[in-house]
């Protein structure tokens, strides 16, 4: 095994029982995380990308259920692991950021004690906790971080909220992050910020970051690898420059350009029929089949396997060579 | 060219009465003195971040909410002292697409319920009620297997082509649009855009897009107005905002918008550093002053006028014509 990494996953998949039978919200997927990595997972709505995040910290609720896989995490399989030995690794070892702050801050509490409780846990007296709480606002570029610990969570602002999230992550040094849509409900300006602090705590602390984003702005921007998402599966993944110079699947591809980014009079943005599959009524074969310009026959029986197309990077079609002819 | 909507510093107070006995009152300046005017036939589109105003100035056109200062004339008539039979009149002319049409639709009617009630009232005669839901139907490439469902029956994407489909339904002149593709996949945004598009074609539609996303109103605006803290920092078109943008706010914007590729990370961003000011309090001066990094001693106490610098190109910065952002954009 190749020890460059830090986190292994396979065959993970996750069902949610519903009245009417089991939905596969994740289904069969397999990938890692180097050490000092940015993976990003993106996809739609549906997709199985936030799911796969919460699979992996065993924090799947009821009716949902991790059916089969395991995450190979320091030598351990974390799904095989006693509740207690998770709560070990939550936080201290894999931290995670979600898209609402607000969510994970308590209310009553100010936020300095809620970052300082985080540091506690690794037996450093309090008022050491409170002194390192000041230096990481200071490193999370919270103005006036004596007065901000101080705080309700109520009294920042969403960016502010998301740094003292990040600090709180960051404080107990673990070894991956896992980022589930951290900048989605913050104005681009802040976003900005955020992400250019999320790029200095890998360089600064080698920290691996899965990033799980519905956005191909944010891959391009932070990510060292990316993996496509589609109806609970991965159908692409491989080195972030190699996907976007060459998309190998079709829904990479078409995706990519319903993106905007030109004027209307330079021409119309591509567009994808249909909406994302019904996780409920998946077709026989490849899931995208149905929205899928290249398809064939085989496409509707049979749905294809994830294979290497060229070192690194993975695809699952059965397309072996897509031209152009569909792209707008 | 005719001027369909026309603003002239329209300015919205909200009054906020604090302390105990409720006794000091403040003013959050949501907008504070915007001025803009639509031509038939186009799209403006509002950029802003959240608390910019955008959304106000949306909800002044459609009446929901009076301003504090100066007015808005559609079709020449000012809005707010029109009579009820003007002000009916005015309404029919106007649709509006919110962000969440989920929301926005009545989750116990069926969308032929939900696309008749506008005919209704407004006196169509029954017998084309059917005919005009067809027609509006296939307008907005909705198949007629779905007239008889509920919103929850629907996909996010169909279920915004109802409320598209309600809003063009009585002939509207002009149509607001407020982030109507925000709550929506990227796969599905693009059809809803083109489907705009298409439609505006055909029917010669006039749209005011509101939107905090640069490249979806850099594909459907004609012009765009770039609004921070209750204000206009530049206004132009598209070209104009795209490729000579001027205002320090608009670069800031511009450069923060993630990238297409990651051949571009090395790309030098003008970031705008700290958080927007409390609209309470917002700076005396130059509303961006607090986080511009070419503020100079003017920006703290002078606000810079709104300039037309170009034709058609209007400015609020003291050195709109100084600032070299050449480091920033590529302006071939």
């Amino acid at each position: 095994m190749d020890n460059n990494r830090l986190i292994t996953v396979n065959n993970l998949s996750v069902v949610y029982e519903m009245q009417k039978g089991e939905i596969k919200a994740v289904d069969n997927i397999s990938f890692h995380i180097e050490k000092k990595e940015i993976l990003a997972l993106v996809g739609e709505s549906g997709s199985g990308k936030s799911t796969t995040a919460k699979a992996l910290m065993r924090l799947v609720n009821h009716p949902g259920r991790i059916s089969s896989g395991n995450v190979i995490f320091g030598g351990e399989d974390l799904l095989e692991l006693k509740e207690e030995d998770m709560v070990r690794i939550r936080g201290k070892e894999i931290g995670m950021i979600f898209q609402n702050p607000l969510d994970s801050l308590n209310p009553v509490y100010k936020v300095g004690n809620q970052v300082a409780e985080a540091i506690i846990l690794d037996n450093i007296p309090r008022q050491d906790a409170i002194k390192k709480v000041i230096d990481i606002f200071n490193d999370v570029k919270i103005t006036d971080a004596k007065e901000r610990i101080n705080s309700f969570p109520h009294e920042l602002s969403g960016g502010m909220r998301q740094r003292v999230m990040i600090g709180m992550m960051v404080s107990r040094n673990p070894k991956l992050i896992i980022a589930d849509e951290p900048t989605t409900a913050l104005d681009v300006t802040i976003q900005a910020q955020i992400l250019e602090l999320m790029k200095s705590f890998r360089d600064k602390y080698d920290t691996s970051i899965l990033i799980i984003t519905h956005d191909f702005g944010i891959v391009a921007e932070i990510a060292d690898r990316v993996g496509v998402m589609y109806a609970g599966e991965i159908v692409e993944i491989g080195d972030v420059f190699t996907i976007f110079e060459n998309p190998k699947h079709p829904y990479t591809r078409l995706l990519m350009r319903a993106l905007p980014r030109i004027t209307k009079n330079e021409g119309r943005l591509q567009v994808i029929e249909g909406s994302v599959a019904n996780l409920a009524n998946l077709p026989e074969g490849c899931r995208f089949s149905e929205r899928c310009p290249y398809v064939m026959d085989i496409c509707i029986k049979v749905n294809p396997m994830l294979t290497e197309r060229e070192s690194g990077h993975f695809c699952a079609c059965h397309k072996e060579d897509l031209n152009n002819e569909f792209l707008g | 060219m005719n001027s369909l909507v026309k603003i002239e510093n329209l300015k919205k107070y909200y009054r906020i009465d604090k302390g105990l006995l409720k006794k000091k009152s403040y003013y959050v300046k949501a907008v504070d003195g915007i001025s803009l005017s639509i031509n038939k036939g186009e799209t403006v589109g509002l950029v802003g971040e959240s608390g910019s105003g955008k959304s106000t100035v949306a909800r002044l056109l459609l009446n929901f909410t009076t301003p504090t200062e100066n007015t808005i004339y559609f079709d020449d008539i000012d809005i707010f002292k029109a009579n009820k039979s003007e002000k009916k009149s005015i309404r029919k002319k106007i649709g509006i697409i919110f962000q969440d049409p989920a929301a926005s639709l009545n989750p116990r009617s069926t969308v032929y319920e939900s696309l008749k009630r506008p005919l209704e009232i407004n006196g169509t005669a029954k017998k084309d009620i059917h005919s005009y839901i067809m027609n509006t139907l296939e307008l907005v490439n909705l198949g007629e297997e779905l007239l008889y469902r509920y919103p929850h029956q629907l996909s996010g994407g169909q279920q915004q082509r109802v409320c598209i489909a309600r809003a063009i339904i009585l002939n509207p002149e002009f149509l607001v649009l407020d982030e109507p593709t925000s709550a929506l996949d990227v796969s599905v945004q693009a059809q809803i855009l083109n489907l705009l598009l298409e439609i505006q074609a055909e029917k010669g539609l006039t749209y005011l897009f509101i939107s905090h996303n640069l490249s979806v109103v850099r594909y459907i605006s004609d012009k765009i107005g770039v609004m921070y803290l209750g204000q206009l920092m530049e206004l132009g078109k598209v070209e104009q905002i795209y490729k000579n943008a001027m205002h320090p706010y608009t670069i800031g914007l511009l450069t923060s918008e993630p990238i297409y590729s990651p051949k571009d990370r090395g790309r030098k961003k003008l970031i705008l550093e700290g958080e927007p000011p409390s609209l309470m309090n917002p700076p005396v001066g130059c509303r961006l002053a607090t986080r511009c990094p070419f503020s100079k001693d003017i920006c703290n106490h002078e606000n810079p006028a709104f300039r037309e610098i170009e034709p058609e190109h209007f400015v609020a910065c003291h050195f709109a014509e100084v600032l070299d952002y050449s480091m920033y954009v590529d302006r071939q």
